[in-house]
């Protein structure tokens, strides 16, 4: 199973050079201006305005128009207006590709084709893989949850790479944080990912410069977890009481089926960064 | 209820614990303590008896559910929020029942915060 960004597919199959790709990489993120950036060129709020905003997004799980809405700070025809002036100046990667002549417009169109119809047929297989745990909707809801949270959090996209059935040990740089869920069956629930990413997590979370001081950024990455792990077990629980454990830290070396038969983990995929989720049951 | 509130703030993350401080001391309030664990709000909150206590669900040795029960025995007047990751009806409905006067899923915005804190004052119907 394989779910790559459209610029990595073309890297792999050899159509582009890893120059062009950054350069591609670097023109697309310059053609996309964030909501509150557009806000203060057309002088609807001042930057300090623009970073009230951008704090209570990373607390609270609501886009940005409505929240600044909510604190009296635009107008729903402002964000209206915005929301367009974004869409306007945002440029799709292939489009970008063609611009720099590093592609013609049909061979484009053929490649977007293959990757589109790739991604169907990954994103399927996936979908077969998870439904066939015994806790599939788990999965399926916590992977959502992640998603949209890495995003409202660190404000970078992430999206499933690969999976895997099989044992799982922490390797030597990375960190395993995991909660115990017990639904019908207990599950140990967890993501695994390296200091680098901790840090990000960590300042993104707290929004301070904290990064050397590791037990605070441990800290925030169990709690970003307890907030995934609670928001996604919501549908699970109904009108029972949830039964979540206190986050655990595990470090190099352990065995993260232990004390369960089999792990399911999910690879997911930021720009240049990666972190594990997994799932141990019986 | 006042404006400015005495608040102890129970959480086991020292982030959440940070993030939610400095939130009160923003909205003009007073972090009078800080416990890590349901034991240590027991006694932080017999030592200061604040007009307010901003509660976790998940923690380890006694968890929040518990600590809510265990508070309200000590004082039948506390005033408790629950600030919690969990958010099915369940866990919703219970800690309201037992007594909670508010129920705040994380991750919560200062919108949230503030409602709840206005309701301690709304007259009980």
């Amino acid at each position: 199973m394989s779910n790559k960004f459209f610029g990595q597919y073309l890297l792999e199959k050899g159509v582009i050079s890893k120059t062009q790709l950054l350069t591609a990489i670097d023109l697309q993120k310059a053609s996309h201006l964030n909501l509150g950036q557009i806000a203060i060129n057309k002088g609807y709020l001042t930057e300090e305005q623009a970073k009230q905003i951008n704090l209570e997004q990373q607390r609270s799980d609501r886009r940005y128009g409505a929240i600044a809405v909510s604190m009296g700070l635009l107008k729903s025809r402002q964000v209206s207006e915005i929301f367009i002036a974004q869409q306007n100046q945002r440029k799709f990667f292939g489009e970008i590709l063609v611009e720099q002549k590093y592609l013609d417009k049909t061979s484009l169109i053929d490649y977007l084709e293959e990757h589109a119809e790739l991604k169907k047929r990954s994103a399927l297989q996936l979908d077969n893989a998870i439904y066939a745990q015994p806790h599939g909707k788990l999965i399926a809801d916590t992977i959502n949850t992640l998603v949209r949270q890495f995003l409202r959090i660190t404000k970078q996209q992430i999206q499933v790479e690969s999976y895997c059935e099989g044992d799982l040990i922490v390797p030597q740089g990375q960190w395993a944080f995991s909660q115990m869920v017990k639904l019908a069956y207990p599950v140990n629930v967890g993501i695994m990912l390296d200091d680098e990413l901790i840090g990000d997590v960590a300042e993104s979370f707290l929004d301070m410069q904290i990064r050397d001081n590791q037990a605070v950024c441990q800290d925030s990455v169990c709690e970003f977890l307890n907030i995934i792990m609670g928001n996604s077990l919501v549908g699970h629980c109904h009108h029972e009481l949830t039964n979540l454990a206190p986050p655990k830290i595990d470090e190099a070396g352990v065995d993260l089926k232990l004390p369960f038969e089999k792990v399911f983990s999910v690879v997911m995929a930021a720009p240049s960064k990666k972190l594990t989720l997994f799932f141990s049951s019986d | 209820m006042s404006s400015s509130l005495r608040i102890l703030v129970v959480d086991d993350s020292l982030s959440m614990r940070l993030v939610v401080g400095q939130l009160l001391t923003s909205l003009g309030h007073q972090v009078v303590g800080e416990a890590k664990d349901g034991l240590e709000a027991l006694q932080l909150y017999m030592e200061h008896k604040p007009d307010l206590v901003m509660l976790d669900l998940v923690m380890p040795k006694f968890d929040g559910k518990k600590t809510l029960k265990k508070i309200l025995q000590v004082d039948a007047q506390a005033q408790i929020i629950i600030c919690s990751s969990l958010g099915s009806e369940g866990d919703i409905e219970y800690c309201l029942r037992e007594g909670a006067k508010f129920y705040l899923q994380k991750p919560y915005e200062i919108a949230g915060v503030t409602t709840a804190i206005n309701s301690l004052s709304e007259p009980v119907s």
